[in-house]
């Protein structure tokens, strides 16, 4: 019995020995970090880009002259290049994980593009010289290039304020071209995952790469075609309960003027002047209000072309609803062409690693860094139009097309009223 | 069942020792401390083998204690207000109903109520040298426990009354519990083994070898309760440099820490003795290397530290005449510690499905030397002494360096103490030991170079930077014990009550950081050295004691 004793002891140290050997060992000969030189091709493709299969730039759409951001993943450093004429930026970097970013315009065929995009995470531990670039698609981003939009998301208030209120959350859209948007049929969806994270979802190799965005839920404004009409430089506010917020809580505000409500049948949360927007999809349905993440979710706007009816049944179409890989929770499905505009909402400025939104529809992102603390973000104002309404900045990257404001306002840049609204007629 | 193991450990070990002790009359306080100085081996090796060159007389103790620590004086993961509760147990000596062999054991249950501690959401002790770990910025309350044991045996001589064998190892188990959202419940088992050997040439020298083993393990996952709000969380590297992102119950940054630590290390010494004299040179050697994991079931590494230490260590111990006695200690210690960073990718792959090692690197480094020095003077009495007075010196030359994006830190401190003790015999049966210390911390050094782009963060300004004006503060310190034993219990050596404070005074000189925090607006009403008000407020520790010595 010692014996047993004896030997099984004698294993347990041995055991133990080894597996600590084996982990000295594995550190024995670590190399110090030291900065690297990487070179970046950005190229641009038109049409469906299947998921890993090779995709074949367009040889006659330049990126020359494009904004090429890396940003270090783990400690937020931020290193910038641009294409130079063989599309190619060379950045001296750190090794390490990436998100890169890529935004600048081009034109093409006479029309305007954004040629915006974005690679969630690259490692990158060893030089790239520009060669390598050239031929290793790993070091190449082929950009969806996209067509300058008119409506715009211009203001979000999403964080909620003190002490743990959410329920003044506001969204609003501006037309910023110079021709009037017809606002029928447009739809704002809230995108999946809802919680930014630097686990994205897989999504089946059927849908390609970046050919489509994913919702957990999305609203569509009512309307045949021509009756809600926004002019230039008019804007459309839309909130989770309108109501002056301030008798509930002092700190709010009052956004009781918002133009549609987003209702989601919970009769003690609801207003019955303001008019509802129409849930066409949902992941799952929160009846109690129509709460996105105080720490920031990300929204788009898209716009089906003529000839296309989006509504509830065409999203009960299995063709119109994805699921992740061996998972069953389903996502409407919008293709890339119709999105309008595009906003990342991050924890905070050093979670870009963790965008969800495509680089072609928003390649940086925004975020008011706290939560509950009352602040917003809106888009900056370029110039002004002869009638006092702001143009505002959209090159398709909201980490500079954004700023952060204090407190929420309701068209605070002088945008007018859409002479439909239900306070009007 | 740990703790019932401990349970009945901390019932036994005092149980074993008063068995056998009761014979011994030593036991004051004082006895004890003079002892401790005295067993030049037990006091300043590991070796257990030295227990018997050093032959110490029977001796044990028990208490239990109260501590009360309060004041913003300290690292920001360290709480605030602490309230402790302590049982303590040891004892030991040469055993000679038991072939004359030494053996010595002790175990401790802490119990600590902590408020007021913020940047910490994993760790059970905050201190310890571990850069990767998850920080929140609550304000939170932890309720800790520690058991811990410990024992040495060195056994009868061998080969001609040469050669002694040893073993000593220890086991100690913690649990901590943060009391706010994010709240992990964290586990530690710490074990080491002590193999050692001593070959005493003649009654004068003595040379001595221990070999050490040691694994740690630490594990904790801060949770949310109220899944209605999720709460930010930083994923902590090296001070100023993190990952910030939502602790969410199914989504945001990973949550776990799961520390696996082997530390392999060893030890040479030399004793020599006489009448007069007692002498001991060692050296110390340990390498550690630490692994922090942040998932089970796709193991992912969140770091590695790999630490080496070696010190040197001088003791001397002269007596002058029978009375005066004079004791000498100088210490070295070179601590070295590297941060190893990994980049991985989930692989997907059916067969596969884990994480794959793209690639690590070395990206921090932790140099920290040490210098204590400590010079007693005793008039020895009995079994006891007289008075004992003391001088004390510690130099800490701290330097932290991020290679890319480049950073560093470097501090200098030079402290200096004195301290007096008064063993007052009033009679046979009541005894009074007085103790009074002080000292002054000076810095002479305080840079932060910080190179990371977040130095707007709150884990920057309100973390790493006030750690780094609490670690290169001047401050003061004084404070005072009072022992009273009384020794005319029957069967036992005495029964003590002992009170005790310490008073840590941070000074408003804020010169030699000055230009690390200048940029920092928040700051600017201590700026310069003509300040009275210091960044941080006093902190006071209190301590009651009532315990029996065998």
């Amino acid at each position: 019995m010692k014996k047993i004793y004896t030997i099984l002891l004698a294993a347990t140290f041995a055991f133990l020995f080894s597996s600590c050997i084996d982990m000295m060992e594995d550190v024995k000969d670590v190399e110090k970090i030291e900065p690297i030189s990487v070179s970046f091709k950005v190229s641009a493709a038109t049409g469906f880009i299947p998921k890993g299969g090779s995709i074949t730039p367009d040889p006659n759409f330049s990126t020359a002259g494009v904004d090429v951001i890396f940003t270090n993943v783990k400690t937020g450093q931020v290193f910038r290049g641009v294409t130079g004429a063989n599309s190619i930026a060379t950045v001296d970097i750190e090794p390490g994980v990436y998100s890169i970013s890529v935004t600048g315009r081009a034109t093409h065929d006479g029309y305007q593009y954004f040629i915006n995009g974005n690679v969630p995470s690259i490692s990158v531990f060893e030089d790239v010289t520009p060669e390598q670039a050239n031929t290793d698609d790993k070091y190449r981003l082929v950009v969806r290039p996209a067509k300058v939009g008119s409506m715009c998301i211009s203001e979000i208030y999403y964080c909620g304020i003190a002490s743990y209120y959410f329920r003044d959350q506001t969204y609003q859209f501006t037309n910023n071209s110079d021709e009037v948007f017809y606002l029928d049929g447009m739809c704002f969806a809230q995108l999946h995952p809802n919680l930014a994270t630097a686990s994205l979802p897989t999504w089946p190799d059927e849908d390609g790469d970046g050919n489509f965005v994913y919702a957990l839920m999305v609203w569509q404004f009512p309307g045949s075609g021509t009756e809600y009409p926004v002019m230039p430089g008019e804007s459309v506010v839309v909130a989770q309960e309108p109501r002056d917020h301030t008798v509930n809580n002092p700190n709010s505000y009052d956004n009781s003027m918002a133009d549609f409500q987003t209702w989601t049948g919970n009769a003690s949360r609801y207003n019955p002047d303001v008019p509802n927007l129409t849930y066409i999809f949902y992941t799952t349905l929160n009846r109690t209000q129509w709460l996105t993440s105080v720490f920031g979710a990300a929204f788009v706007i898209y716009k089906a072309p003529e000839g296309t009816t989006v509504d509830e049944a065409y999203y009960q179409d299995p063709a119109h609803y994805q699921s992740e890989v061996n998972l069953t929770s389903k996502y409407a499905k919008i293709p890339a062409d119709w999105i309008l505009d595009g906003v990342e909402l991050l924890t905070n400025m050093s979670a870009m690693h963790m965008k969800r939104v495509p680089g072609f529809v928003d390649a940086g992102g925004t975020s008011v860094e706290e939560t509950y603390c009352g602040k917003t973000v809106s888009r900056k104002v370029v110039e002004k139009r002869a009638d006092g309404t702001p143009k505002y900045q959209d090159t398709n990257n909201s980490t500079d097309d954004f700023q952060i404001n204090d407190r929420p306002a309701i068209r605070r840049n002088g945008e007018k009223v859409p002479s439909w609204t239900w306070y009007k007629r | 069942m740990k703790n019932k193991i401990f349970k009945i450990a901390a019932l036994l070990v005092p149980a074993l020792f008063a068995g056998y002790v009761a014979i011994a009359q030593t036991g004051t306080k004082a006895a004890i401390e003079r002892a401790a100085l005295e067993n030049i081996w037990t006091n300043n090796t590991e070796n257990a083998a030295g227990g018997m060159v050093d032959a110490p007389t029977l001796m044990a103790n028990a208490f239990a204690g109260y501590d009360y620590k309060k004041g913003d004086f300290k690292p920001k993961q360290v709480g605030e207000k602490i309230n402790s509760l302590v049982f303590h147990t040891d004892g030991g000596g040469i055993y000679k109903n038991v072939g004359n062999m030494y053996l010595w054991g002790d175990f401790t249950y802490t119990k600590d109520d902590i408020s007021g501690a913020k940047w910490n959401a994993t760790l059970a002790d905050p201190t310890r040298d571990m850069p990767f770990f998850v920080a929140d910025e609550n304000v939170s309350k932890w309720k800790n426990q520690t058991y811990e044991m410990n024992f040495k045996a060195g056994f009868p001589r061998l080969i001609n009354n040469h050669l002694i064998i040893g073993i000593a190892g220890g086991y100690k188990a913690a649990l901590a519990a943060k009391q706010l959202d994010p709240r992990p419940l964290t586990r530690v088992s710490d074990l080491n083994v002590m193999p050692s050997v001593v070959w005493e040439f003649d009654p004068s020298n003595s040379l001595g070898a221990v070999f050490h083993y040691a694994s740690y393990r630490e594990d904790g996952s801060p949770e949310n309760v109220n899944h209605l709000h999720d709460q930010k969380g930083w994923e902590m590297v090296a001070p100023g440099f993190f990952n910030e992102g939502v602790l969410a119950s199914f989504a945001g940054i990973n949550r776990l820490r799961n520390y696996n630590a082997n530390s392999l290390g060893g030890s040479l010494q030399y004793s020599f003795k006489n009448e007069k004299f007692k002498v001991l040179l060692s050296g110390d050697y340990l390498y550690r290397v630490e692994d922090v994991l942040c998932n089970y079931t796709k193991p992912q590494m969140s770091g590695t530290v790999k630490k080496t230490v070696w010190g040197a260590n001088f003791a001397a111990q002269y007596n002058a005449t029978e009375k005066d006695r004079i004791f000498f200690r100088y210490r070295f210690d070179n601590n070295d510690m590297r941060g190893i960073e990994y980049f991985q990718t989930y692989d997907n792959t059916y067969e596969i499905q884990s994480y794959i090692t793209d690639a690590m690197f070395e990206r921090s480094k932790f140099h920290k030397r040490t210098q204590t020095f400590n010079l007693d003077y005793m008039i020895a009495e009995g079994d006891a002494y007289t008075w004992k007075f003391g001088l004390n010196a510690k130099s800490v030359k701290d330097n932290f360096t991020y290679y890319v994006p480049e950073s560093h830190k470097q501090i200098n401190n030079l402290f200096f103490g004195a301290d007096v003790t008064y063993n007052w015999v009033i009679d046979t049966k009541n005894v009074f030991t007085v103790n009074v210390n002080g000292g002054v911390n000076n810095n002479s050094r305080g840079t932060f170079e910080y190179g990371g782009v977040k130095e707007n963060n709150k884990a920057f300004t309100d973390f790493a930077l006030m750690d780094f004006i609490y670690q290169s503060s001047d401050y003061t310190k004084w404070g005072f014990n009072l022992t009273y034993s009384f020794c005319g219990l029957k069967s036992l050596s005495s029964l003590f009550v002992s009170v005790g404070f310490e008073n840590f005074k941070p000074s408003g000189d804020n010169t030699t950081w000055g230009d690390a925090i200048k940029k920092f607006p928040f700051l600017a009403p201590y700026h310069g050295a003509d300040q009275e008000k210091s960044i941080f407020g006093r902190r006071n520790l209190v301590s009651v004691k009532v315990g029996l010595t065998f």
